[in-house]
């Protein structure tokens, strides 16, 4: 998750808690770009719903960036959970207090990690 | 053939993106590593038919399950394995992937996670887009090759993945051990996700900033209770 690192790179002031739910910090339209992947994960054609108000924030080409973006994850955590991939080494040191914080120790997929 | 024409969605969607569809459509009618092409076009279509389990009700033990194929060429055991990546991934524990790999044999099960892996995100972009889903291909002929890639080691996932010579994350050689579906993967996910700007902490290259990506797919890891 590089949430934090890209937000620090433009002093965006983002606050990870967005990635279970809470508060998204200083990310531009972050409350509602969280609503979109929310609702798009759990039922993505009354996902659409929400597409007038999604590309009032951020264009057109924004909103379809936020469907490429949940749809491709979508693919990665199957790939993730069904293969046991492991943290890398440094995502494992890295997100350390992360993980803590926001409860993510907590998912099956975390047995697959040493320590 | 074109299917996924940039006229085929009504909101632009990146070439690179469409070219990787393309690819992987073309993938699922040929004969595959482990699973012929009837067979990998009929995984797709049981990803497709998968459901939640209703509340209350346990998943199917997979010692029991018969592995006696049915008329769509896929065992009960195949099946339960599709349902359970297609839509209940996150609950998949060391002890149940141990279980189904030693009844399908490795390379049968990692091709199965291929599988849906990347038909997964295209049939996802097309309900999210209000586009309809591809029909799927015509199954072509031929036998899977069964070849194990050399350079392959056990280093702590369920299977074996490319070791010799590896540098890079985990992630990209999750599915080595299929190495032509694992490429077409990394085509849709490159292309949907950091093309050539994964280590750049700042992109300019799509309509969202890289802090919103982060937060969408951050949220999306966490509502599939996905650890990594």
């Amino acid at each position: 998750m590089l949430l934090r690192a890209s937000s620090d790179a433009i002093d965006a002031g983002a606050d990870v808690h967005g990635a279970v739910g809470g508060a998204t910090g200083n990310v531009r339209h972050g409350g509602l770009l969280m609503a979109y992947a929310e609702a798009a994960n759990r039922d993505p054609e009354a996902a659409r719903a929400l597409d007038d108000e999604v590309i009032a924030a951020v264009g057109e080409a924004g909103l379809v960036d936020a469907a490429v973006i949940v749809a491709v994850f979508n693919g990665l955590v199957r790939s993730a959970d069904g293969i046991g991939i492991p943290l890398d080494d440094t995502m494992l040191a890295a997100t350390a207090d992360a993980r803590s914080v926001l409860g993510l120790d907590s998912f099956a997929g975390a047995a697959n990690n040493p320590g | 053939m074109a299917e996924f024409g940039a006229d085929t969605f009504h909101r632009p969607v990146d070439q690179s993106i469409l070219s990787a569809f393309e690819a992987v459509w073309d993938g699922l009618a040929t004969a595959g590593t482990w699973w012929t092409a009837s067979e990998r076009v009929a995984i797709v279509a049981a990803t497709r038919r998968s459901l939640r389990l209703p509340l209350g009700e346990t998943a199917p033990d997979i010692a029991g399950l018969s592995d006696a194929v049915g008329p769509d060429g896929l065992s009960p055991l195949t099946l339960e394995v599709v349902r359970r990546l297609a839509v209940d991934a996150g609950r998949i524990t060391r002890d149940w992937a141990t279980a189904a790999i030693e009844r399908m044999g490795q390379g049968p099960y990692v091709e199965t996670v291929a599988l849906v892996v990347q038909t997964v995100p295209i049939d996802m972009l097309c309900d999210l887009l209000g586009r309809p889903r591809q029909d799927l291909p015509v199954p072509g002929r031929g036998e899977p090759s069964r070849v194990v890639p050399d350079g392959l080691g056990q280093e702590g996932a369920f299977v074996p993945w490319a070791v010799d010579g590896w540098s890079g994350p985990n992630v990209a050689r999750a599915l080595s051990f299929v190495p032509d579906d694992n490429a077409r993967r990394m085509g849709i996910v490159t292309s949907m996700y950091s093309g050539r700007h994964f280590e750049e902490m700042v992109w300019r290259h799509r309509a969202l900033s890289r802090p919103q990506v982060e937060l969408v797919a951050a949220r999306t890891s966490a509502v599939n209770e996905c650890f990594y």
